[in-house]
């Protein structure tokens, strides 16, 4: 595990965002994958790779949130962090509410960013055990 | 001559009795009575008008005040927007300029060429934070209304760019039907935007969560030789039978979160023009909010 590349997934309409956080998280070793809405990520990657995904809220077509429900009522036990330029007072609650590891406001900190990313996967590789 | 001169004198006096004299004498005090009463009456009428004006004035300030308020309160909507498409190119940058700063930690020889591209990135990300920035309409500002002629083909299409990240981000789209060469209108520019502002959000809100309806269809027409006519047309859930006479009123609303005050403030706004706002229910689906505006006449300012 700790000699493979962790995965992470970017869920983000926005293909600059994408860009840019895949290129500072390959910086600290992610093998990093960006799509630009939920079916493209559906589509693509399957429950049982594992991995973190790092997703926007507000999004065109299903957003964060519908994202986030469908993970977690397909039973699967993928972490996810919210990051979004949401500015309600509730969406870190909310998120957290819902099963989320975490909810970060944009515009995100690299290294903040990557220790939610360790504490999921850390989390993760607990409950996996089970 | 002067003889004819004296006798008519002489005959006038004569031709006046004592009592009449006294009848004249009366009556021109009471007619100095009267204009005296008019020239009070006239003082207390102008002081109405004075209040009334005064009146108007407030009227047309509170209500300058209440524009200002729901053009805040719709732009505290708008501001959430905003700061999404602010924070998507912050984003990008900070993330480019950590990799930048990580890379240079590193040691970054022989790196320069993709320290290059970041750096580019870096800048055309913050391009287009600022374009957002430079597209912030005047909303903010409270201004008094200033009338002036407008082509309203092009206020249309200032108003979809302002509210176009709205129509984006739903995946809706908007199509036009502008008759060519419509003659210039009278109004004011900021008004007649959030008239259409409103409407338009409207629409996108009945068209929510509606799968099947992408479409809004904006149509501006000569209806006659004084007015133009502009309609917003949606596919989305429609009026309700009952709400249709409540559509207009202050505080009306079926959205959670709405004030209700988007169509009143845009039906007091459309009838200061001249013109009128009104809404009905399409026969296949969806509603279409109207109204009319009238024409700038020639010659006049």
């Amino acid at each position: 595990m700790t000699s493979e590349k962790r995965n992470i997934y970017i869920v983000d309409d926005d293909e600059s965002v994408c860009r840019a956080l895949k290129t500072l998280l390959k910086t600290f070793d992610f093998d990093v994958k960006t799509f630009s809405s939920a079916k493209s990520f559906f589509d693509a990657v399957s429950d049982d790779e594992d991995g973190c995904l790092v997703l926007d809220i507000h999004m065109p077509g299903e957003d964060g949130w519908a994202i986030q429900k469908r993970i977690f009522d397909s039973g699967s036990q993928r972490p996810v962090i919210f990051i979004s330029a949401e500015q309600k007072e509730n969406a870190a609650d909310r998120a957290f509410k819902v099963g989320a590891v975490g909810f970060l406001q944009k515009p995100v900190n690299g290294q903040t960013l990557v220790d939610l990313i360790n504490v999921a996967s850390e989390n993760m590789g607990i409950s996996s055990d089970k | 001559m002067k003889k004819a001169e004296k006798k008519t004198y002489q005959k006038k006096n004569a031709k006046t009795p004592l009592f009449e004299k006294a009848t004249l004498s009366k009556l021109e005090e009471k007619v100095r009575q009267q204009k005296d009463e008019l020239r009070i009456r006239r003082g207390q009428l102008q002081q109405g008008v004075d209040r009334e004006k005064i009146a108007d004035l407030k009227i047309e300030e509170q209500r300058e005040e209440l524009l200002h308020v729901t053009r805040v309160g719709k732009l505290a909507e708008f501001v959430s927007s905003l700061a999404h498409e602010i924070s998507q190119p912050l984003t990008a940058i900070l993330s480019y300029a950590q990799v930048a700063q990580r890379m240079l930690a590193k040691g970054a020889g022989g790196r320069e060429a993709e320290l290059q591209e970041i750096m580019q990135f870096i800048i055309s990300d913050d391009q287009r934070a600022a374009e957002v920035i430079r597209r912030l309409p005047s909303l903010l500002k409270k201004t008094k209304p200033a009338i002036e002629p407008l082509d309203i083909s092009d206020l249309i299409h200032d108003t979809v760019t302002l509210i176009s990240t709205h129509i984006t981000v739903r995946n809706k789209v908007i199509k036009f039907e502008l008759e060519n060469n419509l003659p210039f209108i009278q109004g004011d520019r900021i008004q007649l935007q959030q008239v259409l502002w409103n409407l338009i959000s409207n629409s996108l809100e009945a068209m929510e969560g509606n799968k099947d309806s992408h479409e809004i269809l904006i149509v501006a027409l000569r209806k006659n030789s004084n007015m133009i006519r502009v309609e917003v047309k949606d596919s989305g859930s429609g009026i309700a039978k009952n709400d249709i006479k409540k559509l207009f009123g202050h505080f009306f609303t079926t959205k959670p979160d709405g004030l209700g005050m988007g169509l009143s403030i845009s039906r007091s706004i459309v009838e200061a023009h001249g013109g009128r706002l009104m809404a009905k229910n399409n026969s296949d689906r969806g509603a279409t909010f109207y109204f009319t505006i009238p024409i700038k006449r020639k010659g006049v300012l």
